[in-house]
C-alpha cells in the first residue's frame, strides 16, 4: 500500500507510477485512435467548429461534464473537504445548481443565436466588430487563466503521481492536446471529453464504493467518523507500553488525544506535559524568490541568526529553521511582525509552529503504531463554518457568498463550455444534453463527500501529500483522492485513479484549446480582420494555427510559473466569466434598449474590476498585506459588471440594437432561423421554411 | 455604421436584403413580435422560468448566508454526525435535480408545442405579408 510505500520513500513508490503510466499511455491510445476517426470527418467549418451540430442531446450532456469536471473538481474538492471539511462540500453545491441557470436561461437561446461562439450571439444585435473585439479578449482572458491553472495542476500532479518530470508532464500534455484538436477538431474533443467523464464518474464510484465498505456501509458509522477527525499523525514509530509519542500537530496539557487505526478504533490517553521539537515551521507573508538550501543562514531583524533546516522552494510561503523566533509572531500587528532575511529579500513571519510535539501520557500505549499513524485531539469535521463562518474569519461568511456567486453566476458565462451548446443539432437537444451533464455532474458531487471525508477519516489530513525525493513528507491536498484510492484499494487502483487524474487535465485542457482557437479564428480572423469574407478552408487552417500556439503558449507559460496558484487562477476564470461575460449575454437576452456602448462597457467593467479586485488580494502579488480581504471578487464585481453595462448604455444613442432586438427576440425564442445541426429538429427549422416571414420582392 | 452588415431576417448570413427594403422589413419582423401566439409563449415562459429562477437563486444563496452567519444553528445533528447543515447541502442537489426535470419533462414540451404553433402562424401570416408586399 501507497501509506506504507510513503514512508518507505521514493525508490519503492515507483511501482505505482508505472502500472499508471501504461494506464495513461492506453488512455492516450484510444483517445488517439478516436481522433485519426474524426480527422476523417473534418472536412467544413461547422464539422471542425461544432462537430456539424450532429452531437445526440446525451452524448453532448456527457462531454459537457467531461468539459467542465476538471483537477479542481476531481482533485482540489476532495483535498479541500479533507482537509477543511464539511466547507469544501460548498463547492460541490454550487458547482451543480450553477447548471440551473445555464438551463432555464443561456442554453437555448444562445444554440439559437449563435454560430461558433459567445461573441456570435452579442453580434446578431450590435455593431459586429467592437462587440466581438471585446468578447473575443474576454473569451480568451477566462480561458487563459483556466488553462494556466489546469497546466499548472498537470504538471505538479502529474509529477507527484507519476513521478514524471514537471516539464516533461507540461509537455506530454500540451503535445497530446494539440494532436485532438488540429487534427480531430471538435469531433475528436467530444469524445476524449466522454471518454474521460465516464472514465472519472467509474472511478469515483469504486472508489466511493470502496469507502463506505470500511465503514461496512453503515451510514451513521461513516458520518459518526466524520466528527472525530484526528489532524495529526504520529511522526515517529510508537512502541508498545511507551509513554510519550511525537505528533505532528499541536496538543495541550490535559487534552485528551487519540491514536487510530483504520475504522474508528482508537486509543485515548490524556496528555500529561507537550514538548516542542525543532525544527520550526515559519509562515511567511510573502512567496520566496528562489529555492532556499538546507543549511543555509538566515537572519532576523534583531540580527539573531537561524539555520535552515529542509530545502524551501521558490514560491513557497513555508520555511523550517532550527529554532523558533524570540517574540512569538502571531500576537503582533502585521507592521510590527518579524522580518526575516533571506537570500537577500526581506519577508515578514505571519506565525511559525513546531514542526512536531513530543506529547508525555498518561498512561502507556497498549498498541504499538507505525509512523503516520492518525492521531491527535479529535475534530468535528462535519461542522459548519470551519472555514467561512464569521465566528472563523472577518470576512468569512461575505467570502461564501462571493464564492457562490461566482460559481452560480461564472458557469453561464464560461466559453469552452457554452460552445458545447453548438454542437447539438437544435435548442431542444442542447436542454437535454444540460440536463444529462447536470445527473451526471451532480452524481459526482454527492460522491466526493465520500471522496472527502473519506481521505479525512481513513487517511489522515495530516497524510495527504507525498515524500519527495528525500524522503521527507510533503502535504499536498491535492493528493486527498490519489492517496485514499491506495488506503482503501491498493497500488493498481491508485495507479488507475492517478492516471484518470491525468486524462481529465488533458480533456478539459482540449476544451479550453479548441474554445481559444474557434474564437481567434471566428471572431478576429474572419470577422474582423477579413470582414466575414469566406475564403474557403481559411477559418479552420486558422484555428488549427492558433491551437498550435496556445499549446505553445500555455505549455512555456507553466513552465515559466510552476508555483502559480491554481485554485486562485480558477477562481479568477469563474468571477471574470460571472462579472464580465453573463451581464453582456443576459442584457444581450433580454433588455430592448441594450446597445454595443453598453456591451464593450460590460465587458469591459467587468473584466477590468474582476483582475484589479484579484490584483489587490491576497492571491495578487501584495500577499497578505493586500487591501482586498476576500478570496473571491465576485460580491463586488458581478454587480460592477451589471452597472458598468447598464451605465454605458445610456452613453450612446445608437438605435440599430433596439431594431434588430424583435428579430433577435423571435429568434431567440423560437429557433427559427438558427443554424441547422445533421438532423432537422423543432428548435431549428430550416432558414428556407422562414423566408415566408420575409416580405415579397416588390415588382 | 460602416462595420455592420444587415442581416436577412431569418436566413443565413449571406441572402442579403436591399437596404431599400429595410423599412418594410422592420415592419415585419415588429409584426412578428406581435404574433398573438409568440406573446402567448412569451406569457408562459415568463410564468415559469422567472419564478424557478427566483426560487432557485434563493434556496441556493440560503445555504451560503445560513452556514456564514449562524454555523452554530445549522450544526443541529439529526443522527449520528448528519447534521442539518449537510442535509441542506444535500438537498439543493435534488432541488436541482427536480427542477431541472420538472423543466425538461413538464414545462419544456408546452413550449415546444407553442413553438410549432407559431411555425404555423408564420407560414399562414406569409400569405398575408406576400400579399400585402405584392402590391
Amino acid at each position: 500500500m501507497l501509506h506504507s510505500v510513503l514512508a518507505a520513500g521514493a525508490a519503492t513508490s515507483k511501482d505505482p507510477s508505472v502500472i499508471a503510466i501504461v494506464f495513461f499511455v492506453i488512455f492516450v491510445a484510444i483517445t488517439l485512435v478516436i481522433t485519426y476517426w474524426a480527422s476523417k470527418r473534418n472536412k467544413s467549418a461547422s464539422q471542425f467548429f461544432a462537430a456539424g451540430r450532429s452531437i445526440k442531446g446525451w452524448q453532448n450532456g456527457i462531454a459537457v461534464a467531461g468539459d467542465y469536471m476538471s483537477a479542481a473538481s476531481f482533485l482540489g474538492i476532495a483535498g479541500i473537504i479533507s482537509t477543511q471539511g464539511y466547507d469544501g462540500f460548498m463547492y460541490s453545491v454550487g458547482w451543480l445548481v450553477a447548471y440551473l441557470t445555464v438551463l432555464l436561461i443561456v442554453a437555448e437561446p444562445l444554440r439559437n443565436l449563435g454560430k461558433y461562439t459567445l461573441a456570435d450571439v452579442l453580434a446578431y444585435r450590435m455593431h459586429d466588430k467592437p462587440v466581438r473585439a471585446v468578447a473575443a479578449f474576454s473569451t480568451l482572458t477566462v480561458t487563459t487563466f483556466y488553462m494556466i491553472a489546469q497546466m499548472v495542476g498537470a504538471g505538479s500532479v502529474v509529477n507527484l503521481l507519476l513521478k514524471l518530470d514537471y516539464n516533461l508532464a507540461v509537455a506530454i500534455v500540451g503535445i497530446v492536446m494539440v494532436c485532438y484538436v488540429v487534427f480531430g477538431g471538435m469531433v475528436a474533443t467530444t469524445w476524449v471529453q466522454i471518454v474521460k467523464a465516464l472514465l472519472l464518474i467509474a472511478g469515483t464510484i469504486v472508489l466511493s464504493i470502496l469507502v463506505l465498505s470500511q465503514f461496512n456501509f453503515d451510514f451513521g458509522k461513516f458520518f459518526d467518523q466524520t466528527t472525530k477527525v484526528q489532524l495529526g499523525k504520529l511522526t515517529a514509530p510508537a512502541a508498545a507500553g511507551a509513554t510519550e509519542v511525537t505528533l505532528s500537530t499541536g496538543a495541550t496539557k490535559n487534552q485528551n488525544i487519540q491514536i487510530g487505526a483504520d475504522g474508528g478504533t482508537y486509543e485515548t490517553l490524556k496528555v500529561t506535559d507537550v514538548v516542542n521539537n525543532a525544527p520550526w515551521v515559519y509562515t511567511l507573508a510573502d512567496v520566496l524568490n528562489s529555492d532556499v538550501p538546507a543549511g543555509a543562514t538566515v537572519t532576523d531583524n534583531t540580527g539573531a541568526q537561524y539555520k535552515v533546516a529542509a530545502l524551501a522552494k521558490a514560491n513557497t510561503k513555508a520555511i523550517r529553521l532550527d529554532k523558533n523566533l524570540p517574540v512569538a509572531a502571531g500576537t503582533l500587528g502585521l507592521s510590527q511582525k518579524p522580518e526575516l532575511s533571506i537570500n537577500g529579500q526581506n519577508i515578514k513571519v505571519i506565525s511559525t509552529a513546531p514542526a512536531s510535539i513530543t506529547a508525555k501520557l498518561d498512561h502507556p500505549l497498549a498498541n504499538a503504531y507505525p509512523a503516520s499513524t492518525i492521531a491527535g485531539s479529535p475534530t468535528d469535521f462535519m461542522k459548519p463554518g470551519r472555514r467561512y463562518a464569521n465566528t472563523q474569519e472577518k470576512w468569512g461568511a461575505l467570502d461564501l457568498i462571493s464564492l457562490g456567486m461566482a460559481l452560480i453566476l461564472g458557469t453561464a458565462g464560461l466559453p469552452h463550455i457554452l460552445v458545447r451548446f453548438y454542437t447539438v443539432p437544435n435548442a431542444i437537444e442542447a436542454r437535454k444534453s444540460v440536463v444529462w451533464a447536470m445527473i451526471i455532474i451532480g452524481a459526482f458531487y454527492i460522491m466526493t463527500t465520500f471522496l472527502g471525508f473519506g481521505a479525512a477519516t481513513l487517511v489522515g489530513p495530516a497524510n495527504v501529500g507525498t515524500v519527495d525525493a528525500n524522503g521527507a513528507f510533503v502535504a499536498n491536498t491535492n493528493l486527498a483522492a490519489p492517496v485514499l484510492a491506495d488506503k482503501v484499494g491498493g497500488e493498481v487502483f491508485y495507479a488507475f485513479i492517478a492516471s484518470i487524474a491525468f486524462a481529465t487535465i488533458l480533456a478539459v485542457v482540449a476544451g479550453l484549446t479548441i474554445t481559444a482557437s474557434t474564437t481567434f479564428a471566428h471572431d478576429v480572423w474572419y470577422s474582423i480582420i477579413r470582414n466575414e469574407q469566406e475564403r474557403p478552408g481559411e477559418q479552420v487552417l486558422v484555428a488549427r494555427i492558433t491551437a498550435f500556439v496556445v499549446a505553445i503558449l500555455a505549455i512555456l507559460l507553466a513552465i515559466a510559473m510552476p508555483g502559480a496558484n491554481a485554485a486562485a487562477l480558477v477562481a479568477l476564470a469563474f468571477a471574470v466569466a460571472a462579472s464580465a461575460n453573463l451581464p453582456v449575454i443576459l442584457f444581450t437576452l433580454f433588455w430592448r434598449r441594450f446597445n454595443t456602448a453598453g456591451a464593450v462597457g460590460g465587458l469591459a467593467g467587468g473584466l477590468i474590476s474582476s483582475l484589479f479586485l484579484i490584483l489587490i488580494s491576497f492571491n495578487g502579488p501584495l500577499g497578505a498585506n493586500a487591501p482586498f480581504q476576500l478570496e473571491n471578487p465576485g460580491i463586488v464585481s458581478i454587480p460592477a459588471g451589471f452597472l458598468s453595462a447598464f451605465v454605458f448604455t445610456f452613453f450612446s444613442k445608437e438605435t440599430l440594437s433596439s431594431h434588430k432586438y424583435p428579430e433577435m427576440h423571435f429568434r431567440a425564442e423560437t429557433g427559427i432561423g438558427a443554424e441547422v445541426g445533421g438532423e432537422h429538429g423543432l428548435g431549428a427549422v430550416p432558414a428556407g421554411a422562414v423566408a415566408a416571414a420575409s416580405p415579397a420582392p416588390e415588382d | 455604421m460602416a462595420d455592420t452588415k444587415d442581416r436577412a431576417p431569418f436566413a443565413s448570413s449571406g441572402d442579403d436584403i436591399p437596404a431599400s427594403q429595410e423599412l418594410e422589413k422592420e415592419k415585419v419582423i415588429e409584426n412578428l413580435e406581435e404574433i398573438p401566439e409568440f406573446q402567448q409563449l412569451e406569457k408562459s415562459k415568463a410564468r415559469f422560468i422567472i419564478p424557478a429562477t427566483i426560487f432557485f437563486l434563493v434556496y441556493y444563496f440560503a445555504l451560503p448566508v445560513l452556514v456564514g452567519f449562524f454555523p452554530d444553528t445549522m450544526d443541529t445533528r439529526l443522527f449520528s454526525g448528519f447534521s442539518v447543515a449537510y442535509l441542506f447541502a444535500l438537498s439543493q442537489f435534488f432541488m436541482a435535480w427536480i427542477l431541472a426535470f420538472l423543466y425538461l419533462l413538464y414545462f419544456a414540451p408546452k413550449i415546444d408545442q407553442m413553438v410549432r404553433n407559431i411555425i404555423k402562424a408564420v407560414e399562414a401570416r406569409h400569405i398575408k405579408v406576400s400579399r400585402k408586399g405584392g402590391r
